[in-house]
């Protein structure tokens, strides 16, 4: 068991480690603030802002959670539609397969021409970028079943549902999670990509607008607050979802955490 | 000796430094506008064009920003010597952020900064212009003059749409009003959508900043000053020729670095930049080209104030623009 | 007769065939155990039983009690259980899937449980039993729904020696409580002979019988039964005979 998890307090010094170099990087090369701010004024700058920050953190948090959600959801279900239909996949998986190549940044401007809620854009473009993985590896779980237990379901004259709900979706689990871990942080990368082409200064503003509006403004400082807060946000959602998927496998280790 | 003309005496004072010069190694200077060429940056290009920069001793190189370039932080990094600017809000966050660059000159004294809008909806009128339900802002003016246009004149984010650059959104939508230069989005607009827009320039409603500012390092200002000086004075003259002259080389070398645009549309811009007193009006008709006074700076400064987009005392105003190398009468018209 | 091959082939696209001209048959309440080498189309034979599979050739009779859902069982040598299910819906799964409620199956599941020797670990899943627990819940699975037929592929295959003899007992046990009949594919001659009431010998390359033997008694079968001279001779004669086969196979 130990073997398998990272030992927290390693990743905490490398952490550390890094915020050490570059603050003396900063000192040694005596650094311009709004060249490449030292991690002092960066920590002292988010202090200073904290209350916008932590509004506008919010807001392209609740972005991220609601696109991974709804890719969670429309990924699997229609995973679950292609499993039962042959026609269905092979109509409609290319589609996937082209919406997850093509740029948020060229598509975002076109999906706000057509919805007028600056909300329902960013969480389609979110979407867009989160929920191939989750389709694409439960697909692959739905498909990945023990040969035998299949046989067995066949024995029993098991319909195509409850093949689907007793069987498949369940030997599917560990790849959706797999895949989820995965659209975690796409979902935010989304989110704030979205948000930076598709929304708009002055309502409804997360991170990604704080970040334009610092970069435009030359408030370098408050732009790494900004960027902090995500990298953070990132890890901690990383992190989630990783001690999700333990609990959720914790009996079941057929499935050994390395092969996730 | 026969008594010369001040304007006569600086264009041939230029000539006669230059060839001495010439035979000196000319200073390496880069240059970075804030669009792709148009007719806006039209001076810049005719210096290059016509040997002007090389005659004061300059090897100069034009880098054309663009709608995802940003510019402006090469300039302290030492990436490019000299940067043009859109309006005195940079250069207030500059020095708010104590970034050591200053202001050198002020080609435009009014800002062609607008709000276009179709004719016939009652737009006619600016009043009416805060009720548009679309207003398509871009990231740049999002930051900064909408702040303003939100504060003093009643428009409101709800209205606001980000704005790419791309005309359709506007040209579809006959409600919707967006963001443009005066001399450069309706020429666009015309010949895209076939009707001429309403056009109503900020400037017009209290937004008094100078425009496409020369800025440059203080650094460079204090080790180098008649490098400044003369780059100042050549993008001058560069200006005069370009609006009073012949400018066909001037525009070649802009169609060059912008293949988008087209001669007619560069001279209907030339001919708005003349008819809307752009550059030769106001100071620049008595001290030339490029002129700019401290007190405009601290009105404007004062106006943005009450906006919200600055605290009282906030930017050190002094460390805002230096005069030294303007207000000398370079550039008038003869 | 609960199950009749007449001349079975079974034949699949890459190789020769798995099963050659196989005929055979299943009495009810019958134990038949079936012994050969690798590739001799045990697993194959089993698979046609169940009904999984169908012959390329040949004609197999099946008593119209097996058509019924649930009629056949099957126990395959990695107990194959949902590793996300506890044991109790590992056990409940076959009644589940012809539509009897949890409700409706707690007892007889329980009461398999106790038949397995299972009782306390009905919470548990599947990872945190031994393999021969697991085999246990696989086979108490297998008789949830009371099968006329149990067919068993190599089941104590990865069980320790121990397990494997109590576990074979136990399955003598049971097969008499529950009257069913059990075909069991085994690589073990002595483990053919200790169960089976008959012994089918097959031979690889192509798969086929070649001598079945009857091991009619005793009824118990102890540790008395695996000393006497017929058990001894018995095993003997099977390996024989599948050793000559065998030998001949690579002449052919």
């Amino acid at each position: 068991m130990s073997l398998r998890q990272p030992s927290a307090l390693g990743a905490v010094m490398s952490v550390g480690a890094f915020f050490i170099v570059w603050e003396g990087l900063v000192w040694l090369f005596e650094l311009p603030a709004y060249t490449l701010p030292a991690p002092s004024l960066v920590l002292q700058t988010l202090a200073q802002h904290s209350e916008s920050l932590l509004m506008s953190w919010w807001t392209t948090l609740k972005i991220t959670l609601g696109a991974l959600t709804l890719a969670a959801l429309g990924g699997v279900v229609i995973a679950a539609a292609f499993s039962l239909s042959v026609v269905l996949e092979r109509a409609l998986f290319p589609i996937a397969v082209m919406l997850q190549v093509t740029p948020i940044v060229a598509i975002a401007p076109l999906i706000l021409i057509y919805l007028d809620s600056t909300t329902a854009a960013l969480l389609l473009c979110a979407w867009i970028v989160a929920f191939f993985p989750i389709l694409s590896n439960t697909m692959t779980g739905l498909r990945t079943i023990d040969p035998h237990l299949s046989d067995l379901f066949r024995l029993y004259q098991a319909s195509g549902w409850q093949r689907l709900q007793l069987l498949r979706l369940p030997s599917a689990l560990p790849y959706f999670f797999a895949g989820l871990k995965i659209s975690a942080g796409l979902s935010l990368i989304g989110a704030v990509t979205a948000e930076m082409v598709a929304g708009a200064a002055g309502r409804e503003t997360g991170l990604a607008s704080r970040i334009l509006e610092a970069s435009f403004r030359t408030e370098t400082p408050k732009m790494f607050a900004a960027l902090v807060l995500l990298v953070l946000t990132g890890v901690m959602l990383h992190l989630i979802f990783v001690q999700l998927s333990r609990w959720a496998f914790r009996r079941w280790p057929v499935v050994s955490e390395q092969e996730i | 000796m026969k008594r010369l003309t001040f304007a006569s005496w600086l264009i041939t004072w230029p000539i006669i430094m230059g060839s001495a010069l010439v035979a000196q190694a000319a200073d390496k200077v880069v240059f970075a506008t804030n669009w792709r060429a148009q007719a806006a940056h039209g001076g810049f290009y005719q210096a290059l064009a016509d040997g002007t920069y090389r005659r004061y001793g300059l090897e100069v190189t034009i880098r054309q920003g663009g709608p995802q370039v940003n510019n402006r932080p090469l300039l302290p990094a030492g990436r490019i010597d000299f940067l043009m600017t859109g309006n005195l809000l940079h250069s207030f966050d500059n020095v708010k952020n104590k970034i050591p660059v200053v202001v050198v000159a002020a080609i435009f004294q009014k800002d062609p900064q607008a709000l276009i809008a179709h004719p016939g909806h009652g737009y006619e009128s600016f009043a009416r212009m805060k009720d548009a339900p679309v207003a398509l802002i871009a990231k740049d003016g999002q930051f900064t003059w909408w702040q303003w246009l939100k504060a003093v004149h009643g428009f409101q984010d709800e209205r606001l749409r980000p704005y790419h650059f791309n005309l359709a959104p506007f040209l579809s939508n006959p409600k919707a009003i967006q963001q443009g230069y005066s001399v450069a989005e309706p020429i666009y607009v015309q010949s895209q959508g076939g009707f001429a827009p309403v056009v109503h320039l900020l400037a017009d409603h209290g937004f008094s900043t100078y425009s496409t500012l020369i800025e440059t390092r203080t650094e460079l200002v204090k080790s180098n000053p008649d490098l400044v000086q003369r780059f100042v004075n050549a993008s001058i003259l560069g200006w005069q020729r370009f609006l009073n002259g012949d400018r066909t080389a001037a525009n070649a070398l802009i169609m060059k670095d912008n293949p988008d645009i087209s001669i007619q549309e560069i001279e209907a811009s030339v001919l708005l930049i003349k008819r809307q007193g752009l550059v030769e009006s106001g100071e620049a008709k008595t001290k030339g080209i490029g002129a700019m006074n401290q007190g405009r700076i601290e009105d404007f400064y004062q106006q943005m104030v009450r906006a919200g987009l600055y605290r009282p005392g906030e930017v050190d105003l002094s460390r805002v623009a230096v005069f030294q190398f303007v207000n000398q009468g370079v550039g008038l018209a003869r | 007769m609960l199950l009749q091959f007449e001349q079975v082939n079974r034949t699949f696209p890459e190789q020769r065939a798995a099963l050659d001209h196989v005929s055979f048959s299943l009495h009810t309440n019958e134990f038949l155990t079936i012994v050969g080498p690798s590739g001799c189309g045990k697993s194959t034979l089993l698979k046609l039983a169940s009904g999984l599979d169908q012959p390329t050739s040949g004609r197999i009779t099946r008593d119209g009690a097996l058509g019924a859902s649930g009629s056949v069982a099957f126990v395959f040598q990695d107990a194959t259980l949902m590793p996300w299910a506890s044991v109790f819906d590992n056990i409940w799964l076959p009644l589940r899937l012809a539509g009897v409620s949890r409700a409706q199956s707690v007892a007889r599941i329980h009461s398999l449980l106790d038949v397995v020797g299972l009782a306390d670990v009905a919470m548990l899943r599947p990872a945190q039993l031994s393999g021969g627990m697991r085999m246990r819940v696989s086979i108490a699975r297998a008789m949830v729904t009371r099968p006329r037929l149990l067919l068993m592929d190599e089941p104590f295959g990865s069980l320790d020696d121990f397990t494997r003899k109590r576990l074979g007992q136990d399955l003598l046990r049971w097969w008499r409580q529950e009257k069913m009949s059990v075909m069991l594919v085994t690589h073990q001659l002595s483990e053919a002979v200790l169960l089976g009431q008959r012994v089918i010998a097959m031979g690889a390359r192509p798969g086929r019988i070649i001598e079945v033997i009857k091991v009619p008694e005793p009824a118990s079968r102890d540790q008395e039964f695996m000393s006497s001279p017929f058990f001894l001779q018995t095993v003997n004669r099977l390996g024989d005979v599948i050793e000559a086969d065998s030998r001949q196979g690579s002449v052919r």
